[in-house]
């Protein structure tokens, strides 16, 4: 039985467990080679899927068998869930990892997938369902004790109503669509005038863009940071945290650099905001991975933002800090494991980096930019930390047009923050990467400005890269 | 006998080579034998997908004779695109006494939208409504086009940008009066790409 | 296989209607929908404010009251009968619900049917067809095991009508043969007295498992004005059977209580003694889920002109969690479509018509409408019927039907036979089956598909539905045949007679036209209740639950042992 966290990360267990024989892997490309990976290293074997365009990639070759489901666009293969559901039948794949992107946060996918008797690995689609509308995950977790955003309980009935309760929380204020994603159906307002106008519109705009044009209120808090805290649950009511992500460097809401721990967080902030966290997931009865989003406000303050139900991209910066494995014990956690260690088993160490390589080119507003990698080295010994390479890419591999810019994620671990930059620094400029324009003096200039350097960054600017 | 969900197979010529491949996932059962004479509109079996059966049918312009061997097991696992038929050329003397069951189309313009069934087709949806049936009319997917009756059942006619017709289409010239009787596969109306 | 293999199936409502002609129906089905509100706004008023007040200034709550401070707070109550006796008149006076509500209602997590004497309405009297909807509740409840609640607050028959509410099959007293045949059954039964409980109305809580009275309920054979030198000792009712009388000597009741408040806080502690929902358990691990296209959009789904077809799949698709179906057999009769989803986590039979033309699997290439039954679709329906009952899933019927084929070769075929089996078959189901009439209910398709005369527990009409025994003009040519030619069109040439042929077919037709309103069909109690589509959705999950509520009283298969497995296997058709 359980025998408490093993420093490798890997086995908690004496002897043997079974387990799933066969794992259909739900995405392609890094993610793909990541979850095959741990699959492959637990005994279990990776089945794939492909779309046409995909079909004889390298990162395919991680897979015992491929399943080819549809045309290149993702629409018409990667989200294409009858026809992966069947996939895993047919190869007999007794369990499904969606990965994150695609259909890892789709309720409908999770529950095709309970009713035919494949294990969906991450959580009850009814929880995603849950987390997935604003207002319910909201109340879902003011109930389950985090601190919200000063706002509406629920959805608002009509702009009186907006007004009254932005004259209680104070203006600014946004209004949000329930079902939104991406901007849409957002409106700040900064009096009572423009909330008025703007309730008629982000109504009108949500219920084109998502069909349902329910909004809800929040103040509108300026500058702050992103902060999350990975959570882990099990399906017997046991939950742990595994500490914050830092993940405030973002551009237009894309996450381009994330580090733990915070430097915005003492230690007995991190830990209150912890097990805070884990608290909140245990009362979910939430079981696997997932993530709570918080909003640091300048003065400070935490709030809940949003929980992503899935394992992030960024999941690597909490591997190297923990020692964990996190896609093993999603694999684990679904195969109705009991977590194998409680949270005083878990330990974070030194300080960890992760910069995103795309191919997107800086210098031209971040265009994408396919092509072919004629060369791609990243030397990954240089010290004086640890460094990790998560990619699916290999030199002479083309990048291709029909799905995301993402090379892959350079993830550092070294016993002090300053120690994890120079690690990081000297990788990337020692990287050589010819063919497609990367998204690598970005990560250098962000690495090396004094901003970052002291840790005094939000989200409303990038360090080291001004607005041009 | 069915009519349930009949799905064309893809097409995949290469020089001397006719394949017919996959069109989704799942099992693919009731392949025809080795030496078998195919043509449009044939059923040549089952793909089963999470238990919902679809009839694979050959596509348009294939005539050939089955020159791959039956899959090995009845019930066979299949993905996208996998070929489900290789075939060979067979003489057009055979071809045509093989192609009875194929679709029959009384006028030749290449871009129209044609009656489903036989019976009266309506340009409105009633008295006094507007006219669903205008050239210059755009079309996309799910655009009512006229209500077709047929034994006092009224069914309404939507556009469906299938079998070679554009995605966004307007219509270019109106076949079918309105309260006109039609046969099946009758123009109704030409369309253009837009 | 023995999963249920459930799909998606259904579809953005952009992909498939325009938004202009989705506006449209609403619009025409908001119109209908507003009469249904303002209708049961009116009846739920009982006879207005004033005799409310009546009630208040005795310290009493109205029967609606006591329904809401009796249910879960904040939790849906689903209400039949509430069109009987609908702008029936006796003398100047109307009963609206005919002076009771009954209504199933959730009472510490569990459904009950609850029944209580409008104190409104004629001091909650007994009126023509009162009796007959008391039983109709208790019949719903004995057949889904539900406890029933009795609110009894009545001062007995009506009298100037006794004669059509006393004597008869189903009159008065029949309740309290029901009030036996529940209890024989196992059924729990708690009632509340809270006020007058006169005559045969005496009888109604007594074989009730626990009785409460209040401080102002009596119950009496005959109250005091019947009994000779009360007047003289200056006795009253309330002496003479008051819970001074019934709960102390003679045993009659359990418990007295100071006010209604207090006696509805005991019937709920009592309903939370009982044994709670086995809905989970039967949920088998999966948690209840919205349609995946919201039911709300049902209400524009269906064309304001009764001919329009519309597509069965969307319909359906917006009842079933998550829009997730399995179909069976849906190569074989077309004209219908039979499966398996789940409503609030838990597996539901549905039957359906399919509308519009259909392949005509007999003529190859030819089309034929749907919307009626023929010989495929009738055997389809009938194995499907007999496959839920043997497996215990509950069945929805969602009738959109016109009726049977017709002709020579539909009575060569024997479809008179195949719908005696049918017929058969759904009378002697044990299965709960519950009938919804979307819209058209006609002929020998209404009575096939499980129609008030095959005892559903119980059918819902909507603002749309039509039930008759044919539609108006198909009535008219039936009525005016001897005037008619093989076409159907006038034989006389005379003007004159001409005309008085067109004029009465025209009458016939309009008559039947208004004999279909579901109005005058839930007045005469010819169905349950008349609900908008909107309201589907919230009905079936609740009947669902219901149904799977009372574990150890009918028999439900596990999914693995369904002879619904069998059937799929054997009509898979040819590969």
């Amino acid at each position: 039985m359980c025998i408490g966290v093993a420093r490798d990360g890997a086995r908690w267990y004496r002897g043997r467990r079974s387990m799933f024989k066969k794992l259909l892997i739900a995405n392609r490309g890094e993610v793909a080679a990541r979850i095959a990976r741990t699959s492959r290293r637990l005994g279990i074997a990776p089945v794939g899927i492909a779309s046409i365009a995909d079909m004889g990639a390298k990162w395919l070759d991680a897979m015992d068998e491929v399943v080819c489901v549809g045309p290149s666009a993702a629409r018409e293969s990667y989200l294409q869930r009858e026809r992966i559901v069947q996939a895993a039948l047919q190869t007999h794949a007794a369990a499904i990892h969606p990965g994150w992107g695609f259909l890892a946060e789709d309720p409908l996918f999770a529950a095709l997938c309970e009713q035919h008797a494949v294990t969906f690995v991450g959580p009850s689609a009814v929880v995603m369902s849950k987390m997935g509308l604003k207002s319910p995950a909201r109340a879902a977790m003011k109930a389950a004790g985090l601190p919200v955003i000063p706002g509406s309980d629920g959805l608002i009935a009509d702009a009186d109503e907006a007004a009254s309760l932005a004259r209680d929380v104070g203006y600014p204020v946004i209004l949000k669509a329930d079902a939104g994603g991406g901007g849409r159906g957002m409106r700040r307002a900064n009096d009572e005038r423009e909330l008025r106008a703007a309730f008629a519109e982000a109504g009108a705009e949500a219920k084109s863009a998502f069909g349902n044009g329910a909004l809800y209120l929040e103040k509108y808090l300026l500058g702050g940071r992103h902060i999350e805290v990975q959570v882990l649950g099990d399906r017997f009511g046991h939950a742990v945290h595994l500490f914050e992500r830092e993940c405030s460097i973002q551009r237009k809401h894309q996450k381009l650099l994330e580090e733990s721990p915070s430097p915005a967080l003492d230690a007995a902030q991190r830990l209150e905001l912890g097990s805070r966290a884990a608290a909140a997931t245990a009362r979910l009865g939430y079981a696997g991975a997932g993530t709570i989003e918080f909003f640091r406000a300048p003065s400070g303050e935490l709030y809940f933002m949003e929980m992503n139900t899935r394992l992030q991209v960024e999941h690597p910066v909490t591997e190297m800090l923990c020692g964990l494995d996190l896609v093993e014990l999603q694999l684990r956690v679904a195969a109705n494991e009991v977590l194998p260690f409680s949270q005083a088993d878990v330990h974070a160490s030194g300080h960890a980096i992760e910069v995103r390589i795309n191919a997107e080119d800086p210098e031209r507003d971040f265009r994408p930019a396919p092509g072919t990698l004629e060369r791609f080295e990243i030397p990954t010994e240089l010290g004086p930390g640890k460094v990790r390479f998560d990619t699916h890419l290999a030199q002479g591999d083309k990048i291709s047009p029909h799905y995301d810019s993402s090379i892959g994620k350079l993830i550092a671990h070294a016993p002090t923050r300053e120690l994890t930059i120079q690690t990081l620094l000297l990788a990337l400029r020692a990287a050589r990467i010819d063919g497609v324009a990367t998204t690598i003096p970005l990560q250098i200039a962000v690495l090396e400005s004094p901003e970052f350097r002291a840790g005094t960054y939000d989200t409303r600017a990038i360090p080291g890269w001004p607005a041009r | 006998m069915s009519d349930a969900d009949p799905t064309l197979l893809i097409l995949r010529v290469q020089g001397e080579r006719t394949q017919l491949l996959s069109p989704g996932v799942g099992m693919f059962s009731g392949a025809l034998p080795l030496g078998t004479i195919v043509s449009p509109g044939q059923s040549v079996g089952v793909l089963a997908t999470l238990e919902k059966r679809a009839r694979l049918v050959v596509p348009d312009g294939v005539h050939g004779l089955v020159s791959s061997a039956q899959p090995a097991r009845k019930r066979a696992p299949v993905g996208y695109g996998d070929v489900l038929y290789e075939l060979t050329a067979v003489d057009s003397a055979s071809a045509a006494a093989s192609t009875q069951s194929g679709p029959k189309h009384e006028s030749g313009a290449d871009l129209a939208v044609r009656s489903p069934q036989s019976g009266r087709f309506y340009h409105r949806s009633g008295p006094g409504e507007p006219s669903m049936c205008e050239p210059g009319r755009e079309l996309e997917l799910g655009t009512p086009i006229g209500l077709i009756e047929v034994m006092k059942t009224f069914t309404q006619l939507v556009y469906r940008p299938e079998r070679g017709l554009p995605a966004r289409a307007r219509i270019v010239r109106v076949q079918a009066r309105d309260a006109s009787d039609v046969e099946e596969g009758a123009v109704l109306f030409e369309v253009a790409p837009r | 296989m023995a999963k249920v293999p459930l799909i998606p199936i259904g579809h953005p409502r952009a992909d498939f209607l325009d938004t202009a002609s989705f506006e449209k129906h609403r619009a025409a089905m908001r119109a209908l929908e507003k009469t249904l509100e303002e209708r049961r706004a009116k009846i739920r008023e009982g006879w207005g404010a004033s005799y409310a007040e009546r009630v208040h200034a005795k310290g009493k709550w109205t029967a609606r009251e006591r329904l809401e401070h009796l249910k879960d707070p904040g939790s849906e109550t689903f209400e039949v009968g509430s069109f009987v006796n609908f702008e029936r008149k006796f003398g100047k006076l109307e009963s609206p619900a005919a002076g009771v509500i009954t209504a199933f209602a959730r009472i510490a997590g569990r459904w009950t049917m609850v029944i209580a004497n409008d104190n409104t309405v004629a001091s909650g009297s007994w009126w023509p067809l009162t009796p007959e909807k008391i039983e109709r509740a208790q019949t719903m409840a004995l057949r889904l095991r539900l406890p029933v609640i009795y609110l009894v607050d009545c001062s007995g028959l009506y009298l100037p009508e006794q004669s059509r509410s006393f004597p008869g099959l189903t009159g008065a007293g029949h309740i309290f043969k029901k009030n036996a045949d529940l209890s024989a059954a196992g059924v729990p039964q708690i009632a509340g007295v809270f006020g007058d409980c006169i005559a045969g109305g005496g009888y109604m809580p007594i074989i009730s498992d626990r009785v409460y009275m209040t401080e102002q309920a009596y119950m009496v054979i005959a109250g005091a004005a019947l009994i000779k030198g009360a007047k003289s000792q200056h006795l009253s009712s309330l002496d003479i059977g008051g819970p001074e009388v019934h709960v102390h000597q003679s045993g009659c009741a359990d418990v007295r209580v100071p006010d209604d408040a207090t006696a509805l806080a005991m019937i709920r502690a009592d309903v939370e003694r009982l044994g709670s929902s086995a809905c989970d358990f039967y949920r088998h691990g999966v948690e209840a889920a919205p349609p995946r296209e919201a039911h709300a959009e049902l209400d524009g789904l269906f064309p304001s002109d009764h001919r329009m077809t519309y597509a069965i799949e969307e319909v359906i698709a917006r009842l079933v969690d998550r829009g997730l179906f399995w179909e069976l057999m849906p190569e074989r009769g077309r004209e219908t479509v039979v499966g398996i989803g789940r409503v609030g986590g838990l597996y539901m039979g549905f039957v359906a018509n399919r509308q519009g033309l259909i392949d005509d699997v007999e003529q190859r290439g030819a089309k034929k409408p749907a919307g009626i039954l023929y010989r495929e679709g009738i055997a389809k329906l009938s194995a499907f019927s007999r496959a839920c009952n043997d497996d215990g899933i509950p069945i929805v019927w969602l009738q959109d039907i016109s009726g049977f084929d017709i002709g020579v070769e539909a009575e060569r075929l024997g479809l008179l036979g195949y719908g005696s089996s049918l017929i058969y078959t759904n009378s002697t189901n044990s299965v709960p089956m519950f009938t919804v009439l979307l819209r058209k209910a006609s002929g020998a398709g209404y009575y096939a598909m499980a129609g008030l005369p095959y005892e559903p527990i119980v059918q819902l009409s909507t603002p749309i539905t039509r039930q008759s025994v044919m539609e108006g003009r198909t009535l008219a040519i039936a009525a005016f045949n001897t005037k008619l030619d093989d076409e159907f069109e006038i034989l006389s040439k005379d003007p004159a007679e001409r005309a008085a042929v067109e004029s009465g077919m025209r009458e016939t037709e309009a008559r039947i036209e208004s004999d279909m309103s579901p109005y005058k069909s839930a007045a005469q109690m010819d169905t349950d209740e008349i609900v908008k589509f909107s309201e589907l959705r919230p009905w079936l999950v609740a009947l669902a639950e219901m149904a799977y509520q009372s574990s150890g009283s009918r028999r439900i298969k596990n999914p693995r042992i369904w002879s619904l497995h069998d059937l799929a296997a054997l009509t898979e058709g040819p590969a």
